[in-house]
């Protein structure tokens, strides 16, 4: 088949916000997801990268149809997914599953970890407990863990096994396409690179597609073919992982970029970070024109008037009035002292 | 060198639960000069918040601390109640994770500075309030003589984070523990906050214990490292021996495992294997034998709890086979670099 | 010795991948921290104690309603309660009288439990309008005493043992339906009941299997503690004379049946107190010791 696995057109996520204004008669939006487009492949991972409050763990729940959007479309081989989703909500679920960030919360601790499993046999394919139990083993197998842990509850694991739990769940359907809602950043650091590692064996071996959504932009580039940044609900930038790592061109990722830390005392010593001034506004009343226009260092009249549109082609696109030239160097930073 | 600011000797603390002792902290010591920033670095469990609560007797009372915590020649477990209070906040400041723990909802954060400053230091009112202001504005609030009369839930996440620092630094303390001080913040709030605390503590001569999971903020940050694992200080040394002279198996897996923005993106990331012991039981001889992919009979492994040794100048860890690993280079930081040898290697 | 470990082989190696714990049940856990609750331990045996007196009692004792004795006796070797002012036995009307206050507080509390369940679920899975109309009716439910409501209920069906246990349902359901929907509200938005939606799971296998089981903690020490209250309100309700019809063997009708002559014969006071007493204190142990155990904090 020809064309992306995914395609987002123009998504809008609105939120009823907090009341307002006399007796609380009005209600504030809160624009979660403003105008979101991007297409992802086969068998390729997009990892979304943006700070709390930057809507892509939204855009990730939008995408696997837990929240309506607002306006715009996801297709799905070209398909409505909100119609896909509406005629057979469980061929909907068979084609996309969900891995999600907590490894304490995402498990029923009333459920073993062999009736969890089960679940997605029982609902979609009509499988009694019993007839799924080979099933069930072969998937803890395949994530690394062992048959007999099929009647051990949740609260029984480590962070690190009952996220692999999680990801087996989400394997059970075989799906098309895994929305990863930060798989690990809740895990320690020697136990994430196994789970990323697991991740990307299984998707070698298997050949779904991730769309991969992290704070943290060392991660990402680890598993990642394809990277987008977002700001405030909007996507301001995505590219190939070596253009966006090497030549990002929004300021707003050269910033994400500069604070991230880097292991390396010497390293560290020669970097002149870029420091951002202030928080990220509030999602409620976002500044006009381009979000990032109130902690930017190069903003001028423009940004404030006018929204920057996505420019570029398939390989890298960016939004931005101002785009950074020069290319991404760890050792010194693009802001003039 | 001179007379550390801060000594822990041989650091016990120990819960009692329904499944027996928690052994949380065995045996850890730790020293902490003037103006210099102390990272404790080490995952969930290795008992590094422990130590850092039990330094200023902040644990619950299940909790069983023997040793010595000297503060200046003086010992923090041993003095009276009354004196531990006058340390807390006056000389000894402390930075939490979650701000909220720290600042009170229902005072105006100006308030809660005055009340820190007024309880530790015969000022007035009128001179503890412009205290408060300038501090505000040390850490880099905007409008500080407004946002003095503001309170908690009007500030952002990060903006709460540097009031507490403001309040920890209210009566100029000479040492604060920040206990994962960033590690609730995004990136570049992160940035931010951890810049505010790098330039006070040497502007203003403060040391600094900074108590973190993130290798990243320590390599940016501290000057002196202390590692632990299983309770215990596994490696400890100046930022550039622990990063560049790894002595010890558990900090350089550490370092192979983390993803970076430098280095080998098509290497795959090194997993320390297994799962961090059980502080009930943890395993005999050196505790990170089960994931120590070094671990031997021969050395002594599984049987003999390793000794701490020095590997160079103020350099030192505690492990059978440091000596022979590190001349081997095979602890070396350059983790891109060791997995690709790794990988060629481990076709044979 | 080997040295060297490719990162494939060392996922491979990891071996404690596939060590967890000796098992332990949550079940088990709060089992042991029962136990250890002593007074909540010897709630249960008091509760254990009542069930066996209420099922095996009524066959070793006399006739309640058999009026040949003499009147008001003492304790006495035939009559170890003594006897009432009709001459029946207080022994046996204090047994039956036990077995009836737990029927009534059983039934009522299955009742109350299955009604304030229902519409604590309806309102907090569904929210909205739901939610709104059903609340607001606990609230004013909540507002209108339940002695107004008792008496309204014997004008209605008469007295009986159905109109209190009617009158018991339906007062003590709305504890249960503001519990129930605000663990509803709790868990419906955890990351397990997502990821159920996420998977494909039925909204109706996901109240059943994922929310309820989560909710219902509070529930089991509402319950427990909803026994013991509602064996009281019967006994207020009997003695009130809008509860138990006489000749019926209710303890709260024996107290008030004995107030005449509280002064001569105490034993007709004392033998049905106690028997109240001892119910009701058993199954507040126990609930208070359920609430421990299993760490409810909200009830």
């Amino acid at each position: 088949m020809s064309g992306p696995l995914l395609e987002a057109r123009n998504v809008v996520k609105e939120f009823p916000g907090p009341r307002q204004g006399f007796l609380g008669m009005s209600r504030a939006t809160v624009h979660a997801v403003n105008d979101v487009s991007f297409t992802l492949d086969r068998g390729e991972t997009l990892g979304v990268v943006g700070e709390s409050g930057c809507g892509k763990s939204t855009l990730g729940r939008v995408i696997m149809r837990l929240l309506p959007a607002t306006a715009g479309q996801v297709l799905l081989d070209g398909q409505d997914s909100a119609a896909l989703e509406r005629a057979d909500s469980r061929a909907f679920r068979r084609r996309v599953q969900m891995v999600f960030q907590d490894p304490y919360a995402s498990l029923n601790p009333r459920m073993t970890v062999g009736e969890i499993l089960a679940e997605p046999f029982l609902v979609h394919q009509g499988m009694k407990r019993s007839a799924s139990t080979a099933r069930v083993a072969e998937l803890l197998s395949i994530v690394g863990l062992s048959p007999e842990h099929a009647s051990r509850y949740p609260h029984e694991f480590s962070g690190g096994q009952r996220q692999r739990v999680g990801i087996a769940r989400a394997l059970a359907v075989e799906p098309d396409l895994i929305v990863l809602d930060e798989p690990v950043s809740a895990l320690d650091v020697s136990i994430q690179a196994g789970v990323v590692n697991l991740l990307r064996k299984l998707q070698g071996e298997r050949g779904m597609a991730y769309f991969f959504i992290a704070h943290d932009l060392s991660v990402v580039r680890h598993i990642s073919e394809r990277v987008a940044v977002m700001y405030l609900g909007r996507m301001v930038e995505i590219g190939t992982r070596d253009r966006i790592y090497r030549e990002a061109r929004h300021p707003y990722t050269r910033a994400l970029m500069s604070a991230v830390p880097i292991p390396d005392p010497t390293l560290e010593r020669q970097r002149q970070r870029i420091i951002l001034e202030g928080d990220v506004p509030s999602p409620i009343d976002p500044p006009s024109g381009c979000h990032f226009r109130t902690r930017c260092w190069r903003a001028t009249e423009i940004c404030a008037n006018e929204v920057p549109p996505m420019t570029g082609d398939a390989k890298h696109a960016f939004a931005c009035h101002h785009p950074v030239e020069t290319p991404v160097q760890l050792g010194e930073s693009p802001v003039p002292a | 060198m001179a007379e550390p600011l801060l000594e822990v000797e041989d650091l016990t603390v120990s819960f009692r639960t329904d499944d027996g002792a928690v052994q949380a902290v065995r045996g850890v010591n730790l020293s902490v000069q003037a103006g210099e920033v102390l990272a404790v670095v080490g995952e969930s469990g290795s008992g590094k918040s422990v130590t850092a609560m039990s330094l200023l007797q902040l644990l619950p009372p299940t909790a069983e601390i023997t040793g010595r915590v000297s503060w200046q020649g003086e010992d923090l477990l041993s003095v009276p109640p009354e004196r531990i209070r006058e340390v807390r906040g006056g000389e000894i400041a402390m930075i939490f994770q979650d701000p909220l723990t720290a600042l009170n909802p229902v005072y105006r954060v100006g308030d809660q500075i005055v009340e820190m400053v007024l309880a530790h230091e015969k000022v007035g009112r009128a001179e503890a309030r412009k205290r408060a202001i300038e501090m505000l504005d040390l850490v880099g609030i905007p409008q500080p003589d407004r946002r003095v009369d503001q309170y908690t839930h009007e500030f952002s996440g990060g903006m709460r984070q540097r009031a507490m620092i403001a309040m920890a630094l209210a009566c100029d303390p000479k040492l604060i523990i920040a206990d994962e001080p960033t590690t609730a913040l995004d990136v570049t709030v992160q940035a931010q906050v951890l810049e505010v605390l790098a330039d006070l503590a040497h502007r203003m001569g403060t040391a600094v214990v900074l108590i973190t999971h993130d290798l990243g903020v320590v390599a940016g940050m501290a000057d002196q490292v202390s590692v632990m694992y299983a309770g215990r200080i596994v490696e400890s040394g100046s930022v550039d021996q622990v990063f560049d002279a790894t002595g010890h198996p558990y900090t350089s897996g550490l370092l192979a495992s983390l993803p970076r923005l430098d280095g080998d993106v098509d290497a795959p990331l090194l997993p320390i294997p297994g799962q961090p012991p059980s502080m009930l039981a943890p395993p005999p001889g050196c505790a990170f034998n089960p994931r120590c992919r070094w671990a031997s009979e021969e050395a002594g492994c599984f049987t003999v709890l390793p000794p701490t040794a020095e590997r160079s100048p103020g350099h030192r860890s505690a492990c059978h086979r440091a000596d022979e690993l590190m001349a081997a280079g095979l602890l070396d930081r350059l983790a891109g670099a060791a997995t690709a040898d790794v990988g060629d290697r481990g076709a044979m | 010795m080997e040295l060297d470990v490719t990162a494939t082989e060392a996922d491979n190696l990891d071996r404690s991948l596939a060590e967890v714990g000796p098992s332990r049940s949550l079940l088990s856990d709060a089992w042991r921290r029962f136990r250890r609750n002593r007074l909540a331990m010897f709630g249960l045996v008091l509760v254990v104690f009542l069930i066996v007196v209420a099922l095996i009692g009524p066959s070793l004792v006399q006739d309640p309603l058999d009026t040949g004795g003499i009147s008001k006796e003492k304790p006495t070797n035939q009559h170890w309660m003594g006897t009432d002012s009709l001459g029946r036995d207080v022994m046996a009307r204090v047994v039956h009288g036990i077995r009836l206050s737990l029927f009534i507080g059983l039934i009522a509390t299955v009742a109350q439990t299955c009604l304030g369940m229902l519409v604590g679920s309806v309102a907090g899975w569904f929210r909205g309008w739901a939610d709104t109309v059903l609340m607001r009716f606990v609230d004013i439910m909540l507002g209108i005493p339940y002695l107004v409501l008792a008496l309204a209920m014997v004008a209605v069906m008469g007295k009986g043992v159905t109109a209190v246990i009617i009158t018991l349902g339906l007062t003590a359901w709305l504890q249960t339906a503001r519990t129930v929907r605000a663990g509803f509200l709790q868990v419906r938005e955890l990351e397990y009941v997502e990821a159920a939606r996420a998977v494909g799971v039925p909204t109706r296998r996901i109240i059943v299997r994922h929310v309820l089981p989560n909710v219902f903690q509070p529930v089991i020490v509402l319950i427990a503690i909803g026994i013991g209250v509602a064996i009281l309100s019967e006994a207020a309700l009997s003695y009130l004379g809008v509860g138990v019809k006489a000749p019926a063997p209710s303890l709260g009708l024996m107290i008030s049946e004995s107030q005449s002559s509280f002064t001569t014969s105490p034993h007709l006071l004392f033998f049905p107190g106690m028997g109240i007493v001892l119910t009701v204190l058993g199954f507040m142990l126990v609930g208070d010791g359920l609430r421990d155990a299993l760490d409810v904090k909200d009830v």
